[in-house]
């Protein structure tokens, strides 16, 4: 956030409070408008002035968990201090602007004092409202990273022993086979380990998709076949990393795995109009739909939530099966509303043409 | 080394790469002949009761059934090593008599040590400390014995001995075309010996009952086994009054 932005807001937080306090003069000293703006704006000015210190006071000092008595104490000492400390200052504007010095408070030094303290009470208030806010937000950007080492953490560790036995078993039948499994694998490995970012282009899943598939091809053998059906132009599409994956190894281990037949994996990915549209369909055993959707800490059920961050409503993750009858999940998700995938895309289309 | 003495083994395993690997690891010991390969439980569960065989590598997760349901739905009850990637199941393997629980990735030199296990399971008493438990968990008499033969282990099916024979730290293994020596004593051995088939007729000997063609007496009133290579074993006092026992 910018630091005009902060001011800006800050001023509008107080415009209320300045209206507040022009009325009650109005009303209490019968004044015209115009003068009692003036006058509300020197007490409003002083408050907010002083209202920064409040603010940068309250971020030092943490809320006690649990409450102490103390922080109450810091509190009040602090309350006194900026109460006084608001009517120094407000009679130091008016010794400015008459040019001689004054002390005269409108309705006496005691109700001003208390005026102050209320003023510091709200200061605080808002002030600790907002960093909770501000926790909140840093908690849910955690928890989106959590979704991600989650989803990264399901590919092992089966997968990797499995993978690393396929290997170790290639090894005296077929070394350049196994070599290149060797190489696979540690992309696959590398990818999982190191991709951080949330959004990825199709390009750059599908590479990592390819040698998981390779691996997993080796393993299943003929019960296993891929059919790729993927527009040239959704390769430079956006979408969350992991997501693809998350959908193949789904079929595999739920449609392919527990059959003796061979299982067909169908993958298609289109750009409709601002949508990238990516299909994975099998012809496996299939589920019970309404067992699916219910499950909870599957692979798709903490896709479904991760795209909840990053897309909010605006992108689908639509499911299809019945048992016996195959498995189809439909990843449906925007292009156009991420400002960074539109980016990628116009670079993409300019070194085309 | 005869066929029928090499142990006969089935390997089970959905993926076709992990079954060719352990075949070609098993085509280097000698003393293990492959018979068959399953890819899915039901398969196994066929090639099991009809192949018959001593000892099966058996995956635990394969499509259709598990390893482990396999193992309680055969009616033939081999020796069982599982192979596995999941570590959870290792107490239902060894619950289910399980004689070792190989966690992949395993290459040979893990599979080694299940050798020696496999081995001492099927007759070869205290290789060493770890193949207790190979020998605690095979319930069934010693069936082979294995001999080493320069850098190769042979098999002898026990039936072929015709008599074990103490000479000094060593026994003596005598079959109809040769003798192998053992390193280990006659009592250790006579243990793990099915007691219906093997006598011990004497303080340094062992005899298979079915190569004796006949116990004679002498004039001297000693009693001898005579073999039915045309060799003859002294009985001793002791083991005479048993005969004798047994006889009547």
């Amino acid at each position: 956030m910018s630091r005009g932005w902060v001011w800006l807001q800050l001023a509008v937080a107080w415009l209320p409070m300045w209206a507040l306090f022009t009325a009650v003069i109005v009303i209490v000293h019968h004044s015209s408008f115009a003068n009692a703006a003036i006058g509300a704006l020197r007490l409003i000015g002083a408050a907010a002035l002083l209202g920064i210190a409040v603010y940068k006071f309250t971020s030092r000092m943490a809320w006690p968990h649990p409450f102490r008595l103390a922080f109450v104490m810091m509190h009040l000492v602090a309350a006194g201090l900026y109460s006084a400390a608001w009517c120094v200052l407000i009679s130091l504007i008016d010794s400015l602007v008459m040019g001689h010095l004054r002390f005269a408070l409108g309705p006496g030094l005691g109700v001003s004092l208390l005026t102050g303290i209320w003023l510091y009470i709200m200061v605080a208030g808002v002030a600790y409202a907002n960093l909770a806010a501000q926790r909140t937000a840093r908690i849910e950007a955690h928890a989106t990273r959590m979704q991600l080492d989650t989803l990264r953490s399901q590919l092992h560790p089966h997968f990797l022993f499995n993978a690393l036995h396929t290997v170790v078993q290639l090894i005296p039948i077929d070394p350049r086979a196994a070599a290149l499994a060797t190489e696979q694998l540690a992309g696959t490995l590398r990818t999982t380990l190191e991709e951080q970012r949330d959004l990825i282009t199709l390009g750059e899943e599908w590479t990592f998709v390819e040698r998981y598939l390779a691996i997993e091809s080796i393993r299943f053998g003929d019960r296993l076949g891929v059919t790729i059906a993927m527009e040239e132009s959704a390769r430079l599409a956006m979408l969350p990393s992991f997501a693809l994956q998350t959908l193949i190894e789904n079929a595999l281990r739920h449609g392919a795995a527990p059959r003796i037949e061979t299982t067909h994996v169908k993958i298609s990915a289109i750009l409709d109009g601002a949508m990238l549209i990516a299909k994975v369909e099998d012809d496996g055993i299939g589920t019970n739909i309404r067992d699916v959707e219910t499950a909870v800490g599957t692979g798709l059920r903490r896709l479904r939530e991760r795209m909840r961050w990053l897309y909010g409503n605006h992108a689908r993750l639509e499911l299809a099966s019945s048992m016996g009858q195959g498995f189809r999940a439909t990843l449906i998700v925007p292009q156009a509303t991420l400002s960074d995938g539109i980016a990628n895309r116009d670079h993409g289309n300019n070194t085309h043409d | 080394m005869t066929e029928a003495a090499k142990i006969s083994t089935l390997i089970v395993d959905d993926e076709p790469i992990a079954r060719a690997g352990m075949r070609h690891m098993l085509a280097e010991v000698e003393w293990i002949t492959c018979i068959g390969e399953a890819a899915n439980g039901v398969a196994a569960i066929e090639a099991i009761d009809r192949l018959k065989p001593e000892l099966v590598f058996l995956d635990i997760h394969m499509p259709g059934l598990l390893g482990t349901e396999v193992l309680r739905q055969v009616r033939h009850q081999p020796l069982v090593v599982f192979t596995t990637a999941y570590a959870q199941h290792a107490v239902t393997a060894f619950e289910l008599g399980a004689l070792d629980y190989l966690l992949k990735p395993f290459g040979e030199e893990r599979l080694r040590a299940t050798l020696d296990r496999i081995r001492a399971a099927f007759g070869e008493p205290r290789i060493s400390s770890l193949d207790r438990f190979g020998e605690a968990m095979s319930q069934m008499p010693m069936s082979r014995l294995f001999v080493r033969s320069g850098r190769s282990i042979v098999p002898i099916a026990v039936d072929d001995i015709v008599w074990f024979e103490a000479v000094g730290d060593y026994i003596a293994a005598h079959t109809n075309e040769t003798q192998h020596l053992l390193h280990l004593s006659l009592n250790q051995l006579e243990g793990r010996l099915d007691a219906k088939r093997f006598m011990r007729i004497h303080r340094t000997h062992i005899v298979n009952l079915n190569h004796v063609l006949v116990f004679r007496r002498d004039t001297s009133g000693s009693i001898s086994a005579e073999l039915k290579n045309g060799k003859c074993l002294a009985v001793s006092r002791a083991k005479a009054r048993d005969l004798r026992g047994i006889a009547r």
